[in-house]
């Protein structure tokens, strides 16, 4: 019976030390972001184990402004309220000049590289603080980025 | 019973004689600290300037190392700098520093005339609070005055930065 009751109490600690540690570490996020060189908007990001990817995209009706991000993330630290990870950014963003080149649509890259944490707040949410450098604007101008993020996870 | 002593005598003694060896182990990284972050730095009429910040802490003694670079067509600047740190307040929501930086600017839309050869140096020194927000993460607030365009005039600067612990 003693040794019975042991082996379920340590079952029942270990099953919830698993849950423990999985918090944070959900493959899946929803949020907005917003950044330089990732984009603005709504983003998904799929980490499944230490590489994963963030899509971002935002679409402003009469195709005033609509920019899509492709993020590749890399995990190099997970602790219990926070990961840390090197991203690699790519922005894809197109709008309507104004003044003499009215209504022409415009297009620009934006790429960056650099890291970032994710801070969780509770089980479930996460906010995001990335900086490093970038090029702006298709390679004209080279200088630093921040970008941000508030993410679900699931 | 007199085994029983023994047993639980040799027992605790051969605990405490590991743990003693434990401790007596060289740790040499564990008194390091690294953190990664970003920095925001206001100094005179510069406006706002941002930086990437490391910071390597041996025991409470430390250096910022931080870079600002800016390459374009039509201008190209940058800023290092270099900060000497000293913790003397240590809690664990907020640990206070005293900073002193020195920071290096360079641009190309310096009239000559003034900066000679094209830049200037900013030494400051001032109080740093670090507010620990969630274990590795800490939000920065820095106050203080610094010796402005190669020590021409002293103003206050301030800042505002956050970094992750490595």
């Amino acid at each position: 019976m003693i040794m019975l009751l042991i082996l379920l109490s340590t079952s029942i600690l270990g099953q919830e030390k698993k849950n423990d540690e999985k918090i944070g570490q959900q493959k899946h996020s929803v949020g907005v972001a917003a950044g330089f060189t990732t984009g603005f908007g709504l983003s998904y990001r799929y980490l499944p184990k230490k590489l994963g990817i963030q899509a971002t995209f935002l679409i402003l009706p009469n195709n005033y402004y609509s920019s899509f991000g492709a993020t590749v993330l890399f995990k190099v630290i997970q602790r219990k309220n926070s990961w840390f990870y090197l991203y690699q950014s790519n922005l894809y963003s197109t709008y309507r000049t104004s003044g003499f080149n009215c209504g022409c649509p415009y297009y620009e890259w934006f790429n960056g590289l650099g890291f970032g944490t994710e801070i969780l707040l509770g089980k479930h949410f996460g906010l995001n603080f990335m900086g490093g450098v970038g090029f702006y604007e298709n390679f004209d101008k080279f200088t630093l980025t921040g970008e941000t993020g508030l993410y679900f996870k699931f | 019973m007199r085994k029983l002593k023994l047993i639980i005598i040799v027992f605790l003694f051969s605990g405490q004689l590991t743990g003693q060896s434990q401790s007596d182990l060289p740790k040499p990284f564990n008194n390091f600290e690294h953190h990664i972050g970003m920095v925001a730095n206001g100094t005179g009429d510069m406006g706002m300037i941002y930086q990437l910040s490391y910071r390597l802490f041996y025991k409470n003694t430390g250096v910022n190392f931080t870079v600002y670079p800016f390459f374009s067509d039509y201008l190209n600047e940058y800023n290092l700098g270099l900060t000497f740190m000293y913790r003397f307040f240590q809690k664990e929501k907020i640990e206070l520093l005293i900073i002193q930086n020195n920071y290096y600017f360079e641009s190309d839309d310096f009239p000559t005339e003034y900066f000679y050869p094209s830049g200037y140096f900013n030494n400051g020194l001032g109080i740093e609070a670090d507010f620990i927000i969630k274990h590795d993460f800490n939000i920065d607030l820095m106050l203080g005055g610094s010796f402005y365009k190669n020590f021409e005039s002293i103003v206050p600067f301030f800042g505002l930065g956050f970094h992750y612990k490595l």
